[in-house]
């Protein structure tokens, strides 16, 4: 069986910190800290738009079915009178 | 010089890492603000609407559509970037953000944000959407803007179409109405541009980007924007022949017009883009014979802000009076 070996930084493009300078290594998590939590807040707001979407369709076309039937009902009401 | 590919690792050094203020710097805030108001009063116009929260939701995605081109123009055009005293402290030429980051960011806002029009309006409105960036990131900045001294021209489509956009989402329809506001702001890019492309030419020489003043020379750049000129203001006057403009919109058009006419005229009679390049500093910052193109620049951004004001105004808050012309069109 043959042994695979996990990518590299480099093989896979990511940034990597600064290697020859404690302090700027420091400064470098703590930046990609920070944008990783606006990626998770972004992402919870992605999720929340996409419901609200979701939920304001559905109330709609729910609202526009009901009128259908109703119009459908009276309709029928007025052919058979 | 620095190439498209090794800009980020050879131009400035990055003193600090990648914020996420410097991917929302390559969003161009700036633009995205005048997208979402112009989006804004074309929504706001059209005859029909959406539910409240959709149309935050539409000119949310419109505004994330705008950032995307922005960003995935900031990231191909880096290498001029950094040669430009205007553009130099952009994320990219600074090394902020690298430049393969920046064409990732661009590509992911661009799909969500015509995802969420979709979703949110109708397929027309993202359709458009979607080829409005497609234009300014591919038609404007990668084939025109280092091509041909029209490149604003044609380019300045990409701008125009937040109104038509707007209004699509609204209605799912676009109407002579929305290709009026698309065409106001069709012609208003040119001389808008060509305005601060004549105290900045030094930068877009430098660059070699061939806009107006470096390609024709200021004398012909300042005879386009009066002609320019001379089209654009009369035909803001459309929107009052169509019946969606009232007198308000007819006021700010015609006032507003002569003004823009006036500095237009300023700067034919001028030797505007003749002191070479502009002052160190700031975006208004000009050499002295410069400063009717500089008066032109500044008062063009308001006088289309003023024009599509107007039209909020009258549509939202109820300051519409129709005026005899009205249905002319």
């Amino acid at each position: 069986m043959s042994e695979t070996t996990p990518p590299t930084v480099e093989e896979t493009g990511a940034e990597k910190p600064p290697a020859n300078n404690a302090q700027a290594r420091q400064d470098f998590i703590k930046a990609r800290g920070r944008r990783n939590v606006m990626i998770a807040w972004s992402l919870v707001a992605f999720m929340v738009i996409v419901f609200s979407i979701t939920a304001i369709r559905l109330t709609q076309n729910m609202a526009a079915r009901e009128a259908a039937i109703v119009e459908e009902e009276s309709d029928e009401s007025l052919a058979a009178e | 010089m620095a190439t498209r590919t090794n800009i980020a690792v050879t131009g400035n050094t990055a003193s600090s890492p990648a914020e996420w203020r410097d991917y929302i710097a390559l969003m161009k805030p700036r633009v995205m603000t005048l997208v979402v108001f112009t989006a804004f009063a074309g929504y706001i116009a059209a005859p029909t609407g959406l539910h409240p929260v959709m149309a935050v939701i539409s000119l949310l995605a419109l505004a994330m559509g705008a950032g995307a081109a922005g960003a995935l123009n900031m990231a191909y055009d880096a290498d001029i970037d950094a040669t430009m005293r205007r553009t130099r402290l952009r994320p990219v030429p600074l090394g902020r953000v690298r430049q393969e980051d920046a064409y990732g960011f661009g590509l992911v806002m661009a799909a969500i944000s015509v995802l969420l029009m979709a979703l949110a309006s109708n397929y027309l409105a993202a359709g458009l959407l979607a080829f409005s960036i497609f234009f300014y990131a591919i038609i404007y900045t990668m084939i025109l803007k280092r091509r041909t001294a029209q490149n604003i021209v044609i380019g300045g489509a990409a701008g125009a179409f937040p109104p038509m956009i707007g209004w699509a989402a609204a209605s799912g329809t676009v109407t002579l109405d929305a290709v009026i506001l698309f065409a106001i702001i069709f012609l208003w890019t040119p001389p808008h541009s060509w305005a601060l492309a004549l105290y900045k030419a030094g930068d877009y020489a430098a660059a070699e980007v061939p806009m107006m003043p470096v390609a024709k020379g200021a004398k012909r750049t300042r005879l386009e924007i009066l002609v320019y000129s001379l089209v654009l203001t009369p035909f803001a006057l459309a929107p009052v022949l169509t019946g969606l403009g009232g007198w308000l919109y007819g006021a700010v058009a015609v006032f507003g017009g002569a003004i823009f006419l006036l500095l237009a005229w300023r700067i034919f009679v001028s030797r505007a883009g003749e002191a070479g390049s502009a002052e160190e500093g700031a975006l208004y910052a000009v050499r002295a014979g410069d400063k009717a193109a500089r008066d032109l620049f500044a008062y063009s951004i308001g006088y289309l802000a003023a024009l599509f004001a107007a039209l909020i105004a009258e549509h939202a808050l109820g300051a519409y009076a129709a005026t005899p012309l009205g249905g002319l069109l």
